[in-house]
Order: structure tokens, then sequence, then C-alpha cells
């Protein structure tokens, strides 16, 4: 299948996937790209703790861009931290997707009274803010578990409570996209054929209103790294066990008045240029498949 | 017309009960009350007498009636964490969230509006180019980021201006400001421009877009055929045309201020009630927990609705036309 997304896309829209791809790659080889083992304790030295960047008169060659309070390498930090930014971000869009075009092909496909309930739920949905949905179901996920149990579950409550508060685009997408495609020549074709509704759904109608969803996850996915990172740094999303890139800045921000800023600025920097990217890359796809839109934002 | 707003309001307050109903179910059955006021070496007799007593030995739907107007007497709980009803709580807090966010809101149209305007009308200028890539940087770094940048810079590194707190606070009554004090004024400014720049961002590109579509409509082409002046052409014509879903969004965005608030007031410690929320959520404070999910509902709820109403006495076409979400 080709959607030719990249088709009539400008320069810029291509160096931002680009630079999307790099950040993959390094979140994905984080192990071997990293200078230290940080999630090996025994690697810590506390003799390292709180140096400069390298090219500062303090910095040590072993550590670039500086260590932390523990005497963890930044950037070795940033990179783990990375993986697991992506990995939540990812997930959490792929789940995101998932829900929301099923919801959207149903309610598209069935109409009636599961169509009012369904664009029901999602228009309450909107009135809430991604952070405080997420917040919400962190709290609740705190007072019903167990502390323990909470830790390692953790990562998945975040996910969980990022991708129900972004259902709801992909919903909408898909439920347009299945109107118009159930009344094409093709699907009718298939009903008279009496193919069943799931196969005629997911075999007919779902490849054909994807373009709009790829878009969507694309700037989807930067809103949800972004969300992540803030509950992160809110400290209600991942445990400080694991820390991912919003963490790292959180932990980091407790040295910024004794002027360490370099704990913060280099994971917020790595933060801020993949959403950056996401954004560009988003808004150049969106561009591409309906050049109406030119500019605007969500 | 007041068929629809009615069909709205209606379905607005089927919001708030369902909503209520979630906040009910949070504040009671996690966590036994029983247990929790009793401790564990009371006898079963006195178990069962303050069961009967909290009005717990009655069917669900009863006990959920009786919630609902304890809430609308303004009876909220009291806070496990800080041993204060709730709503006295809140009542202490609002006035530093609603001048936070009031500002932030201030900025985001005095500066965003303009800076939209212009970069849609001087498309191909070198500043708009500026403030374009300017507002994709506004969109792309979190709020916290911003904060503890503008923080380290200006609190910390040139010590000009206070890092966290309000300042010093006047009571006018049962409110409290700050705008009326130097310390006060100086301490909303960190704050204020953080929470900001975010809606900012996004309002000048929204404009932006609005206002390049409507350029180029027909209307707008057969304007400036006529030969009338370039002002009439993009103020008369173009500007009120686009300000429609600008209405819209800039009544969502205070939304977005009331959730983004608790990251800023976070970074500045300000003690308003994104700040108090969000200790709740770390505490398992359920008291406050869903009170604060109750009021943040009535406050979207009532957005949506004023949004509903006015894109109905702003756009014609949908005074008649029904729905429309």
């Amino acid at each position: 299948m080709r959607l030719g997304l990249l088709d009539g896309t400008r320069r810029g829209t291509r160096i931002a996937l680009g630079v999307v791809l790099a950040y993959v790659l390094l979140a994905a080889g984080a192990r071997w790209v990293a200078p230290q083992p940080v999630q090996d304790l025994r690697t810590l030295d506390l003799m390292n703790s709180s140096l400069p960047p390298a090219w500062s008169p303090e910095g040590n060659r072993a550590f670039p861009l500086g260590t932390d309070e523990q005497g963890r390498d930044v950037l070795s930090g940033a990179l783990f931290g990375l993986r697991l930014s992506m990995g939540v971000g990812f997930a959490a869009v792929a789940l995101a997707m998932i829900l929301g075009v099923s919801a959207g092909l149903l309610a598209g496909y069935r109409g009636g009274w599961l169509d009012a309930v369904l664009m029901r739920a999602a228009d309450a949905q909107l009135t809430f803010p991604a952070i405080l949905v997420a917040m919400l179901l962190d709290g609740l996920a705190r007072s019903v578990l167990p502390r323990s149990v909470h830790e390692t579950l953790g990562v998945p409550v975040v996910v969980g409570a990022i991708a129900l508060a972004q259902w709801v685009p992909f919903a909408r997408a898909a439920r347009v996209g299945t109107l118009v495609e159930r009344e094409k020549g093709y699907v009718q074709a298939a009903q008279v054929m009496a193919r069943p509704g799931w196969a005629i759904l997911l075999g007919h109608v779902l490849p054909n209103v994807l373009g709009p969803v790829v878009v969507i996850a694309t700037i989807g996915l930067g809103n949800a790294i972004l969300t992540e990172a803030t509950l992160s740094f809110l400290g209600v999303g991942i445990p400080p066990t694991s820390p991912s890139l919003g963490t790292l800045v959180r932990t980091g921000s407790a040295y910024l008045p004794s002027g360490a800023w370099w704990m913060v600025v280099f994971p917020g920097l790595a933060l801020a240029g993949l959403v950056l990217a996401v954004n560009v890359a988003g808004d150049g796809l969106r561009d591409g498949l309906d050049p109406k839109q030119r500019g605007a934002v969500s | 017309m007041i068929a629809a707003i009615l069909t709205r309001l209606l379905q607005g307050v089927g919001v708030l009960l369902v909503v209520g109903l979630l906040a009910f179910a949070v504040s009671t059955r996690l966590g036994d009350p029983v247990n929790n006021m009793l401790g564990p070496e009371a006898t079963n007799a006195e178990r069962e007498a303050m069961r009967e007593q909290l009005g717990l030995d009655r069917p669900f739907l009863v006990q959920y009636g009786r919630y609902l107007g304890r809430v609308l007497h303004g009876k909220l709980g009291v806070s496990y964490r800080l041993g204060i009803p709730v709503g006295e709580l809140l009542a202490e807090r609002l006035p530093a969230s609603v001048e936070l966010s009031g500002v932030a809101m201030l900025l985001t149209l005095l500066l965003g509006v303009p800076l939209g305007m212009y970069a849609a009308i001087r498309r191909r200028s070198w500043a708009t180019r500026v403030v374009l890539g300017a507002s994709l940087a506004g969109l792309s770094v979190p709020t916290f980021l911003i904060g503890l940048l503008l923080i380290f810079l200006f609190a910390v590194h040139l010590r000009w201006l206070p890092s966290s707190g309000r300042g010093e606070v006047v009571a006018l009554g049962p409110w409290t400001t700050g705008l009326l004090t130097p310390s006060g004024l100086r301490a909303l400014i960190l704050p204020s421009v953080t929470l900001a720049l975010y809606s900012l961002a996004l309002m000048l590109r929204l404009v932006r877009g609005e206002l390049l579509d409507v350029l180029q409509s027909e209307h707008v082409r057969f304007a400036r055929a006529r030969g009338l002046p370039e002002r009439a052409v993009n103020f008369r014509h173009g500007f009120r045309n686009a300000l429609l879903p600008v209405v819209t969004v800039a009544a969502l965005q205070l939304g977005n201020l009331l959730a983004f608030s608790v990251v800023t007031e976070t970074v500045f410690q300000w003690p308003g009630m994104g700040l108090l929320f969000l200790q709740a959520v770390q505490f398992v404070d359920v008291p406050v927990i869903s009170s604060y999910l109750l009021l943040a509902a009535v406050a979207f709820v009532l957005i949506n609705f004023l949004v509903d109403v006015s894109y109905r006495l702003l756009d014609p076409r949908i005074r008649s036309a029904a729905g429309g979400s």
C-alpha cells in the first residue's frame, strides 16, 4: 500500500522526518551509544557528582555533558531517558489509534445509537485537557493499587492515560472517512456479496481512511511525548527508578538554584528538539495531504 | 435558537451529573470511611452504628442524591492531608489561579491576535518568518522547561525577579489580590509569561491560518477588485470573518490554561488550585481530588456552553441548523 505521504512535501518536512528517524535510532541504540551504562548503579561514582560539561574548566572529558548529583553521565542519562520517553509516546499513540480508529469505524459504519453514544463520549472527552485526564487516572491508580504495584505499573498507567486522552481525533477522522466510504460502490458490492461486517471494515474501509489517521498520529506523537514529560516532571508519571526525560528535568531542577544548569538544559533540549521535529513533520505531512489547511495548527 | 440552547444546557447538566457520579464514587468507594474514622479497634456494633449515622446503609442512589445535596451546599468534605474543609481550601486558592490564568489569557489575546494578523497580511516578510519560527518553538518546548529556564535566567542569574510565590497580597473581602502591590506584580511576570507562551503560539498560528483562508475567498477578492483601501479589506472583510474560530479557540484555551496552570504553579510554587490538586494526587487526598474534578467539570461545561452560544450569536448560518459540535 502506497500512501504517497512524501509527495509534494517540502524540504523542511523531509529534514524533520530525518531528525525523528535519528532520534529513533539513538533511542533504540542507547545501550551501545551511551558512554556510561547508567542503569547499572555500580558504575556511578560520587566523586564525579555535579561535574559541569567537558568544555568548562572543571569539566571531565569522560562526561561530555557533565554529571548529575549522583555522578551519572548526563548524556547517557538523556539517551536512556529518550528511549523511555519515545517508547511511552509511541505506545500511547498506538493505543489511542487502535481505540479511536475502532470506535470511529464502528460509529461510522453502524450509525444509530452506537454512533450517538460514541460521539457524545468523544465530545465529553474533548472538554477535559489531556494532562488533567492523565493526572486523574494516575491519582485513581494510586488510590486503588498498593504502592509497590503502582510503581511497577507506572508505565502502563501513563500509556493508558495518554491514550485515553487522545483517542478522539482518531475516532472523528475514522468516522468521517467511513461515512464517505460506506456509500461507495466497492463497499456496497462487498455487502451484496454478503461478506461479514468486520471483513468489510478491516479489508475495505480501513485502508481507505488511514491517510488522515497517519497525520493525526504524527501530531499526536508530539503531544503524547509532551504529556508524558509533563506528567513525569510533575512526579505523577513514570516512577523515578527508570527516569524519562521529564523525570531527569525534575530531579535536575532541584540543583538549578545552585547554578547546575546542565542537568536541566540538556535533557530539556533533547525533549524540545524531538517534539519540534515531530511537530514540523506532522505539519508538513498534513500540508502534503490537505493543502487547504496550510499553516494552521490542530 | 432557544430550544437549541436549552438542549445544550441539559446536556451540560447531564455531563455534570456523570462527573458528579464519578467524583462520588471516588470519594466514597475508595477506602472505607468507617475504618478511617474509627480505627481497627472498633467493635462491629460501633461500626454498624457509625454506618447508620453516616447513611452508608442506604441504597447507592440515595447516597448519591445526598452527596449532590451536600455539594450544592458547598460541603465538599475535609482534606485528609491538611484537615481543613475543602471548600475553604479552594476559596483560599482560587484568586491566585484566576489572576494567573487571567493575565496569561490577556497576554495571549493582546499579542497573539495582532501577531497572527500581521503574519497573514505580510506573508513573506522576514518578521513573519521569525514570528512563525518562534511560535513553532513555543509549541514544542515544554511549559515546565520554559519556566525553569526563565527562573534560571531572571531569578538565579540576573536576580531581577522572584522565582516563587505570589509576593505581597492585599485582601479585598474574601478575595486576595497580588495585582495591587509592586512585589505582587513582579511575582506575576515570570509565571504568566510561562503559562501564556503555549496558548500564545497556538492563537497566533490559528489567527494566521484563518485569516489566510478568508483573504483568499471570493468576497475579499471582490472587495480588493472594487479598489477598497487595503486596511478596510483586511479588517472589515478579512478579520471579521476569521473571528469565529478565534473566539472558540480562545474560550477553549481558557480551559487549557486551567490545566497547564498545574504545571506553572508547580514550577513557581504559586499557591493556586493547580498546585493544590497536584499535591492532592500525590498524597491521595481523595476529597480534594474529587472536588477539583467537580470544579474543573463545571468550568469546562460552562466554557463549552458559552462557546456554543457565542457561535450561534456570531454565525447566522448555525442559528437555524441543528446541532453542530
